[in-house]
């Protein structure tokens, strides 16, 4: 099962509390306005294996008094938000931990870090409808990145889909 | 992890989630924010070596949060620092300078119910802006190209024009990166590298001729790379649009085609017995690896066009001064064709079965 109540605490306990909050409740509002509710399968395709993961959140109801920010970027951030669990999924002992965001443009949305050191450069993508053509996008776009260790991670809201690739 | 970028690297994503979110609500505190990621990020690149990962992307960050920002002066400033830093990465280097080059202008990005964005005219007006207005690939600024198509702005075509010079130094890159099988793609490599460096940062700097004939050799090394070692037909179509492109960007270019193609007057019938062997010949010659090799093989081949399209004899309706600079023409065409084949005989005998006694004979044609 993947928490995404648990985002900050599980799976990237350096990032702050506020953004946190944004990735999470960005990702409840991104399956809820695709029709689903806690508890949806959710199928993550690795080269030729598809795994399948239950999904559980803390249900979005707007607030009587929004942040500003509870309307933007809610795909892109969802997006980074299941990239983050996917990846702590795939990777339970590494303790892969959030090291920065980065400015739109570069080669991956996100870098991760380990207790030795090793950066994880991670490039997250969302979408609510389907685009068999996004994966390979981002993998030619990680490309160009000179770090060693990167991956790209695709997610589609409805239906709940996952692709993910190191590249 | 020294301690200073525990406390900076938490700093940035903070600043840059504000920064993003104030764009997407189209507040003009956005600049104000992404001022500070450049500020952040700038910090970051002082602890870190630009040869490393996270250096060289502080530093790309730093410059593009700059532009974002609206602050291309400080972008500019930053990106030459950087770029001159002892140590620095080419890469690194190329990067900024394609950052610079494909600066996007936040400030124009549609709204998300795709209505124009209110500052929209304003930058269109702003025909000062440093960076060339994207128009074409960018979705960002398709709702602005109406407004943009109506004027007659040296900067669209400036766009057009850099657009056109990234292709080609993607298609460079491209060609070097899977060449060296041989000498074809050695020379396809060659002329891909020319075509790069025909192709100015400006329009105001750009020679069209030279770039007219680069990108018309460069089709034609492709043409015999696709022969020899089987290169991509879709390169081939791409670079041959560019190359029916390019008029509209360079008018005085169509005038000069224009004037080329009527200079190429279809050979008439009673010369065509005699220019037979000698473009038999040239095409042989121009086919044989050991030409290829040498790099001769476009030229040859240009030299073979051009003899082909010569006017065999003057049209008789000419006036006589045009005959005469015709009849020179032609004259100037059979020798440099002429030449081209004994030239290159001696490489091509070695290396090809050359019929023998072929350029005895040829030698031997009346009128040559």
């Amino acid at each position: 099962m993947w928490d995404l109540r648990n985002l900050g605490q599980s799976y990237v306990p350096a990032l702050d509390e506020d953004s946190i909050r944004q990735l999470s409740t960005k990702a409840a509002r991104a399956l809820q306005r695709a029709g689903h509710r806690p508890g949806v399968e959710l199928p993550v395709v690795m080269k030729a294996t598809e795994k399948c993961c239950e999904l559980q959140w803390v249900e979005y109801s707007p607030p009587t008094k929004k942040s500003i920010d509870d309307d933007t970027n809610v795909t892109e951030y969802a997006g980074m938000a299941m990239a983050l669990a996917i990846v702590h999924t795939l990777y339970p002992e590494s303790e892969w931990d959030f090291m920065r965001r980065t400015v739109r443009g570069e080669f991956a949305d996100i870098v991760l870090v380990d207790r030795d050191g090793e950066e994880f450069f991670v490039e997250a993508s969302a979408a609510q409808d389907q685009d068999p053509s996004r994966l390979a996008k981002k993998r030619a776009q990680l490309r160009k990145c000179a770090a060693s260790f990167k991956a790209a991670c695709v997610t589609e809201f409805g239906p709940p889909r996952a692709a993910y690739e190191e590249v | 992890m020294p301690e200073a970028l525990r406390e900076l690297y938490p700093k940035v994503t903070q600043a840059i989630m504000r920064a993003e979110n104030a764009e997407a609500r189209g507040d003009a505190v956005a600049k104000q924010a992404y001022a500070e990621v450049s500020r952040i990020e700038e910090e970051i690149s002082t602890l870190l070596a630009a040869t490393s990962a996270q250096g060289a992307l502080a530093r790309r960050g730093a410059v593009r949060a700059a532009l974002f920002a609206g602050d291309a002066e400080r972008a500019k400033q930053l990106a030459a620092r950087f770029a001159a830093e002892p140590g620095g990465v080419d890469t690194l280097r190329q990067e900024l300078w394609e950052i610079l080059e494909n600066a996007e202008l936040p400030a124009a990005r549609p709204a998300s119910d795709g209505a124009m964005p209110a500052n929209i005219s304003a930058l269109v007006e702003t025909a000062a802006c440093i960076f060339p207005i994207v128009v074409g690939a960018d979705d960002r600024l398709r709702a602005a190209e109406p407004e943009l198509a109506a004027r007659a702005d040296p900067a669209v075509v400036t766009t057009e024009y850099l657009d056109m010079r990234r292709a080609f130094g993607d298609f460079a890159v491209a060609v070097a990166a899977r060449a060296g099988q041989g000498l074809a793609g050695e020379r396809l490599v060659t002329q891909a590298l020319a075509l790069l460096q025909a192709t100015p940062d400006g329009v105001d700097r750009c020679v069209a001729l030279t770039l007219d004939r680069a990108l018309y050799s460069t089709c034609r090394a492709l043409e015999i790379d696709a022969r020899v070692n089987g290169a991509s037909a879709e390169d081939r179509a791409t670079l041959e649009a560019y190359y029916a492109r390019l008029p509209a960007l360079f008018p005085r270019l169509a005038e000069f085609r224009a004037q080329r193609e009527f200079d190429r007057v279809e050979a008439s019938s009673a010369g065509a017995a005699l220019r037979t062997p000698l473009l038999q010949m040239l095409s042989r010659v121009a086919r044989t690896d050991a030409v290829i090799g040498q790099n001769l093989s476009v030229d040859l081949d240009t030299d073979i066009l051009a003899f082909a399209r010569a006017p065999q004899e003057p049209p008789s309706e000419e006036p006589p001064e045009q005959i005469r600079v015709r009849t020179q023409e032609h004259s100037i065409l059979v020798q440099t064709a002429k030449s081209a084949v004994f030239k290159l005989a001696s490489i091509a005998a070695r290396n090809s079965p050359l019929r023998p006694g072929l350029l005895q004979e040829l030698a031997a044609l009346p009128g040559l």
